[in-house]
């Protein structure tokens, strides 16, 4: 059982591995879908303007519910493309090539293509994109100062010992929330697949859980795009508080 | 020697308890997921209107425990 993807061939130094093949239809049909919609643009949405509008207003909801009104502008276009890009990516992996075609090099046998985000380094880079967003948000919205002032309170100062030791364990803490986000989407979705490779020998069993795979990419598409929103969220808010 | 034949040997018996691991370890989420599930039901029942807004968090929370038995996976599938 192969925890990570195979390297299909080297272009010079670089390992092509079958991931970065699967990103690479991913990425053609994400641009396609972008140009598309965006010559398609009426008031009066056709059905892909339709799914994606609704798409955009429940993520939209989901961002208004955690973080304030002036954060929304900057922040959204980060939390859709998050949204868009897992969601896009979990289902690509159920479709009927990815997978399955494979490709023989020197005697074993390689997967041509495989779902993206089975894949731990997709995951974990996606998580470090969004670790580095909450940074870079906290410093650009509330500065330096703030981002201080946000793992070191300063109030009672007779507990500075306590606010000390608890600053630095935050600070310590704040890495690993994203290092889980990286590891639950890989966890499911690797699972998934895993279950679904064992199941197809009967391929009458693999059905449901195909089923229950769509379900999973989309429920899992959420918790990561919700969850670092909240992050985010968290770390922007300490102005209406105290 | 004869601590590296131990060893071996201790690894061998402890890979061969790896669903005994899995159950171990998705014991507690399962219970978790159960118990949001239920409070969630009690509040719908008690306000039925409340579904649509008790929905999406119930949602992330339940994905929220249930991660914890996807790390135990993970740890089963890489050893």
């Amino acid at each position: 059982m192969d925890i990570g993807s195979q390297v299909l061939f080297n272009i010079g130094p670089v390992p092509v591995s079958n991931t970065i093949t699967t990103t690479l239809l991913l990425d053609i049909f994400l641009v396609v879908f972008a140009i598309v919609l965006r010559k398609k643009l009426a008031l009066i949405p056709g059905k892909m303007q339709g799914i994606f509008e609704f798409m955009h207003d429940f993520v939209l909801d989901l961002t208004k519910g955690v973080l304030s009104e002036r954060y929304i502008n900057a922040v959204f276009p980060w939390v859709l493309s998050f949204f868009f890009i897992i969601l896009v990516s979990n289902w690509m992996g159920l479709l009927p090539g990815i997978g399955t075609i494979v490709i023989n090099i020197s005697g074993k046998e390689f997967e041509l293509f495989k779902g993206v985000d089975a894949d731990l380094n997709t995951t974990m880079s996606l998580a470090l994109i969004s670790f580095t967003l909450v940074q870079f948000f906290t410093l650009k919205f509330i500065g330096a100062s703030g981002w201080f002032k946000h793992y070191f309170h300063t109030k009672p100062i007779s507990l500075i010992a306590v606010f000390v030791f608890v600053g630095v364990l935050e600070i310590f803490l704040d890495p690993i929330k994203f290092l889980s986000l990286g590891l639950r989407l890989f966890g499911n979705i690797f699972a998934g697949e895993t279950l679904v490779n064992f199941m197809s020998s009967v391929p009458v069993l693999a059905l449901p859980f195909l089923l229950l795979e769509i379900l999973v990419g989309v429920v899992q598409a959420l918790i990561f795009t919700g969850l670092s929103t909240a992050f985010m969220g968290m770390m922007l808010a300490e102005e209406e508080q105290h | 020697m004869d601590a590296t034949n131990s060893v071996q040997q201790i690894t061998i018996v402890l890979s061969s308890l790896k669903p005994l691991m899995m159950a171990v370890g998705g014991f507690l989420p399962a219970f978790a997921i159960g118990k949001i599930g239920g409070e969630a039901m009690r509040a719908i029942g008690r306000n039925p209107e409340s579904y649509s807004t008790l929905f999406i968090p119930m949602i992330l929370s339940m994905a929220l425990a249930e991660s914890i038995a996807i790390y135990t996976l993970i740890i089963i599938f890489i050893s």
